[in-house]
């Protein structure tokens, strides 16, 4: 079973890229979609950002490279909350 | 190595890079140091510069170890932005760019441009390791790096402030060895 903050995280960034969900895989990553271009990161750190209601560190933008990457950003009971 | 070669014309798929001797670069550089929004995200600082603080302040190229490839599409003849690279002595490579026109923002010109131009460095001088320092919410600019592949290497916090803004930047630092850039160029290639 998907880890419940990933399957939100997919959808946040197959929101900003203009996608579907099932195209935003867990191993997806920076340069893995055609569509994850640096302007669209720019949208899908916004998104994040407005999502978990504060602005990321200096230090968490740099770490953002992968699916997994910015479910680590998610609380766990606010993606189980949302997954329920 | 050819260093000499650093400052020769090089060609990517869409633009001609164009080395620009100091004044050069400086003319056709000044008009967008006064773009605060440009220049907020470029180096942090949005601040009107004086044309005296903007020569102190622009790498100025001597293009023998500091280098500005003008960025310029093919059949045009206006730049659209610079690619600044300065070779230390310590075998290591500070890069910078600067997309100036908007109409070419989020169509791959860093990733195009920079690629050919490390590979340009790599191929004509003993550089062996490539570094930046990028505002941290410069976003796209981080996304460049990630893409190629460089490793976040420090933050330097709170480290400059916008006079134009008042707001206060971090700072990331990037760096790339040239035997991970070889090894990612080879696996692409494959």
């Amino acid at each position: 079973m998907p880890d419940a903050r990933l399957v939100m995280a997919s959808g946040i960034i197959a929101g900003a890229l203009g996608c579907r969900p099932a195209e935003v895989g867990a191993d997806a990553a920076i340069g893995s979609l055609p569509q994850w271009d640096s302007i669209a990161h720019l949208s899908i750190v916004l998104a994040f950002e407005e999502r978990i209601g504060r602005q990321l560190t200096a230090d968490e933008i740099a770490s953002l490279e992968t699916v997994a990457s910015f479910a680590a950003l998610l609380p766990a009971e606010n993606a189980e909350t949302s997954a329920t | 190595m050819g260093v000499d070669a650093l400052a020769s014309v090089i060609e990517s798929e869409r633009f001609r890079l164009e080395p620009r001797g100091r004044w050069r670069a400086f003319r056709e550089t000044y008009p967008w140091s006064q773009d605060s929004a440009f220049m907020s995200s470029y180096c942090g600082s949005g601040e009107r510069r004086s044309p005296w603080k903007w020569y102190r302040e622009m790498i100025r190229p001597n293009n023998r170890t500091k280098f500005a490839h003008a960025i310029i599409p093919r059949g045009e003849t206006a730049p659209i932005g610079v690619h600044f690279a300065a070779i230390r002595p310590y075998r290591s490579c500070f890069l910078a760019i600067g997309v100036h026109d908007r109409a070419w923002w989020g169509k791959g010109v860093v990733q195009e441009v920079r690629g050919r131009i490390i590979d340009h460095i790599l191929a004509h001088s003993d550089v062996e390791r490539l570094y930046a320092q990028v505002v941290a919410r410069n976003l796209p600019s981080v996304f460049n790096y990630r893409k190629f592949g460089f490793t976040h290497v420090g933050t330097l916090h709170r480290s400059c402030r916008d006079p134009a803004t008042g707001e206060v930047h971090d700072m990331l630092i990037f760096e790339m060895f040239r035997d991970e850039w070889l090894a990612r160029r080879e696996r692409a290639g494959a």
